[in-house]
């Protein structure tokens, strides 16, 4: 096992430097840059600033520059946009926020979608398992940012129960994580649902009432553990997206999170923000990929990594 | 300056109308200002508010720097101008007082400005200003290796120009302190309006050992040495900064003791609106970050509360379409004219944009000398056609498909189409709307595509300060035009009147010999004036003395108190 997450840790030195040579070559053949303002800035200003950044130098050298001081130093450059501020400041002020924001929202998800995954497969077309479609459907199709307005309207300012928006205390993150967990809640529901109706059709299953064992420790012990293997599939590619911040629910709150400024950096050109923050991005889903993979030998004892 | 006008993306459209469906209208929440205050800022403000206590919330965006010579945005320079202290100040009316300096006197070749300084004021580490401070700021703003985005405010000076363009060095510049209370300046040329650019930020004073002692950190509270009414104690990246009182500044004490920046998200006008109802913060602002929500107006106008609390803020700025003089079609001013007599100014407002603002005749906006809107042509669609007709395009027979290019946005997606269909409808002619990303828009309004295809663009112009140099001379000479606008337009008689004017000494001549220039320039009909920026905000009623200035909608906190 130990030999095994070795390499699979190893096995991302070159996933990121494909990440950051596909990062590179894309953001320096997108139109503008990042002197392109509202007011014209002074060509001697130009000059200076890509001097003073390196944008003067040739791409090649751009490209190893970079690579080099992340290699040997861990810096990631400075912001273009935020002047006192470099990149690994940023993310170290906002990528927290949306991490816990995320796995608050997580926890609901899969507090939640799970047990009405299992209640919807076991009375499959009871009232319940219509009335979890209907939630199904709605969190997959309705937007956040249509969701979070609608909350803020009654919980903020028709109640005055939560803030409407910012982070300063654990109420500020209510909202913004139920909003977030409302698509994966839906997803995990319905894959739950799909995955122990299968599930229920193997002879294990069979087996196991055959035996007369009664339904519900059927469906903990025998089908549940062994449907989870889809389900933590999808649940760890909805995890890493939600790790790393949600532009509309960033904004919609008008929360301070990697997910809001991930964005304006693309507006702004802010390469070394948006080279540091996709390479977070790929970090967090290769690191989460790695816990489904090992979840997968606790689930089902015949995947074995050596 | 130009402002960005950050759009609500079509989500938040969807959402607001939602919201607007939903809507009733809420009672006051002005009594429950306490609790909303320690939900919003933590139990220090809460304290300072339940004792009856001087604070202050507003809306703010992430500045991108407090250093005053590097600071180009609105967000960034509200907090500098809390901050610090220039040489001196103007009012409304345009009249001037000292403020660093107590007084002041010129040459009578107008070329050598003595300023002689304040003896009380001191930094914010109790050291006293010094004439070296301000000599110091503006050589280091002006040095190429600063890369001031604003370095032309210092151009006036003598060898300025040069020293930016790194082929003299930054000690050459012509400003020296002949002792700790004297700033002598020397101009390049006279230049009568160089007082208004030492009221900018940018001609701010600077502390050299603090500045060149922590680098790009310099700006961070604990670090930073200011000259303000306003001290900065708390900068919470992209949450918020905090303000407080300055208890040894040397001039009148604001009665304000805490301010309080909220910061939004760029285009977060639904955010800022939420805020203000669940009572978090005490106005919705001058049109930073964001204005009101068009989708939420008629609500907001609808609710005895808020529609009380509703105030419109002129700006001085101009809303406006850049006409590309290079393309054939379009050098009659005619044609220019027409496109814009079809188009109905007050309908494009109330309806279609659903905003406030005011219908532009002409380019300048209320408050800039030479100013004459009178002189612009005036008429309807009628006349409209009519001119279209005259310049040999009746019913736009003959007339090529002409394109319209603005930043993506909403709001001028919504005048594109409005546009569109007004030309089609009213000379018959056919446009290509296109939306460019914010980025790819302004470097093809400045570059080859643009001068050799484009026809027109959305643009707009904001005073840095209120004089006719920041339009005529800056915006409008052809020399400039290239780092502008780019429309190509040429005037040798209006760029030797303004040239003219921006040395004038005598007010009463230089009033005159603008506004021969705006005669020439209504004449020509350059570009497409639309309308004048109005920004709609809400505004507590505990809230008093709240003026945001027209110039930039910078909302000085030594002017406000909160009486409940």
């Amino acid at each position: 096992m130990t030999g095994y997450l070795l390499r699979r840790v190893l096995i991302l030195l070159p996933v990121w430097l494909a990440v950051y040579t596909l990062t590179f070559s894309l953001y320096h053949s997108t139109p503008g840059g990042p002197w392109d303002r509202e007011r014209p800035v002074p060509r001697q200003a130009i000059e200076q600033l890509n001097r003073k950044y390196g944008l003067d130098r040739p791409l090649w050298q751009q490209y190893v520059d970079y690579l080099g001081g992340v290699v040997t130093r861990f810096d990631f450059g400075p912001s273009y946009k935020n002047l006192s501020r470099d990149v690994g400041d940023i993310i170290g002020d906002l990528f927290p926020t949306s991490a816990r924001i995320g796995a608050l929202a997580m926890l609901l998800a899969v507090g939640l979608g799970v047990p009405l995954g299992v209640v919807s497969a076991v009375r499959r077309g009871s009232v319940l398992d219509r009335a979890s479609l209907l939630v199904g459907v709605f969190g997959v199709s309705v937007p956040s940012f249509v969701v979070g307005p609608i909350l803020i309207w009654i919980f903020a300012l028709s109640l005055g129960w939560l803030p409407p928006g910012g982070i300063d205390s654990w109420r500020h993150y209510l909202l913004p994580a139920v909003t977030l967990s409302l698509f994966p809640l839906a997803m995990l529901a319905r894959a739950t649902r799909a995955a122990l109706l299968e599930t229920f059709g193997a002879d294990y299953v069979r087996t196991a009432r055959a035996k007369g064992l009664r339904e519900s420790l059927v469906v903990r012990r025998h089908a549940l553990k062994n449907a989870l293997i889809p389900v933590v599939t999808i649940g760890g590619v909805l995890l890493a997206e939600i790790l790393v911040g949600s532009f509309y629910v960033e904004t919609v709150f008008a929360v301070p999170g990697i997910g809001r400024y991930f964005i304006t950096s693309v507006t702004n050109r802010d390469y070394p923000v948006l080279m540091g923050v996709t390479l977070l991005l790929t970090t967090v889903v290769a690191l989460v990929n790695l816990l489904v993979d090992v979840c997968y030998a606790f689930l089902d004892p015949r995947i074995r990594y050596g | 300056m130009e402002r960005r006008r950050f759009l609500v993306g079509l989500g938040y459209g969807m959402s607001g109308l939602l919201l607007a469906a939903n809507a009733r209208p809420r009672v006051a929440e002005a009594g429950t200002g306490a609790t909303g205050a320690s939900l919003a800022t933590g139990p220090a403000s809460g304290a300072i508010r339940q004792a009856g206590g001087q604070e202050v919330r507003l809306p703010s965006a992430e500045p991108p720097t407090l250093d005053p010579g590097l600071a180009e945005d609105i967000a960034s320079i509200d907090v500098i101008s809390q901050l610090f202290d220039p040489l001196l100040a103007y009012d409304e009316s345009g009249t001037s007082t000292g403020v660093g300096a107590q007084s002041w006197t010129v040459s009578s070749d107008g070329l050598t400005y003595t300023f002689t300084l304040r003896d009380g004021p001191t930094w914010s580490d109790g050291v006293p200003v010094r004439a070296q401070d301000y000599a110091w700021a503006w050589k280091r703003n002006v040095s190429p290796a600063t890369a001031s985005p604003y370095a032309k405010a210092l151009f006036p000076i003598k060898n300025a120009a040069a020293i930016n363009d790194g082929q003299l060095d930054p000690e050459s510049l012509g400003v020296e302190a002949r002792d700790d209370r004297t700033l002598v300046v020397t101009l390049e040329a006279p230049a009568s309006y160089f007082p208004r650019l030492a009221a900018t930020w940018t001609l701010a004073p600077l502390r050299q050992d603090v500045v060149e002692g922590y680098g790009d950190l310099w700006t961070e509270p604990g670090t930073i040495v200011t000259n303000g009414p306003f001290l900065l104690t708390e900068w919470t990246h992209d949450s918020r900064i905090v303000l407080t009182r300055n208890e040894q500044y040397w001039g009148t004490k604001p009665t304000i003791q805490r301010a309080v920046f909220r910061q939004f998200p760029e285009d977060g006008s639904e955010q800022v609106l939420a805020a203000y109802e669940a009572g978090e913060i005490d106005t919705t602002g001058a049109g930073v970050p964001s204005e009101l929500p068009a989708a939420q107006m008629g609500r907001i106008m609808a609710s005895p509360t808020l529609g009380a609390e509703m105030r419109a803020l002129k700006q001085s700025g101009t809303f406006m379409l850049i006409v590309n003089h290079r393309r054939p079609h379009l050098q009659d001013a005619r044609v220019r004219q027409a496109l814009s007599l079809a188009l109905d100014r007050r309908a494009l407002l109330d309806t279609v944009m659903q905003r406030a603002g005011e219908p532009a005749a002409s380019l300048q906006p209320e408050g800039i000398a030479g100013r004459t809107p009178s002189a612009w042509a005036v008429g309807d669609a009628a006349t409209a056609a009519q001119l279209m007709e005259a310049a040999g395009y009746p019913n736009g027979r003959g007339f090529p498909t002409i394109s319209l290019a603005y930043s993506t946005s909403a709001g001028w997606r919504l005048f594109s189409e409005y546009a569109q269909q007004r030309w089609r409808d009213v000379l018959g002619i056919d446009v290509r709307v296109e939306s460019m990303e914010a980025a790819v828009f302004l470097r093809w309004r400045r570059g080859p595509e643009w001068e050799r295809s484009g026809d027109l663009y959305r643009a707009s112009w904001f005073s840095d300060y209120e004089d006719p140099n920041n339009w005529y001379n800056v915006v409008w000479d052809s020399a400039n035009d290239a780092d502008t606008f780019n429309g190509g337009w040429r005037n040798d008689q209006f760029d030797a009147l303004v040239r003219q004017g921006t040395s004038e000494q005598d007010s009463a001549r230089r009033a005159s010999l603008y506004a021969q220039a705006e005669e020439i320039m209504a004449q020509d009909y350059p570009h497409i004036p639309l309308f004048h920026e109005e920004v709609s905000s809400l505004v507590k009623p505990y809230l008093q003395g709240y003026t945001p200035s027209r110039v930039l909608g910078l909302a000085p906190l030594r002017t406000m108190r909160v009486s409940r």
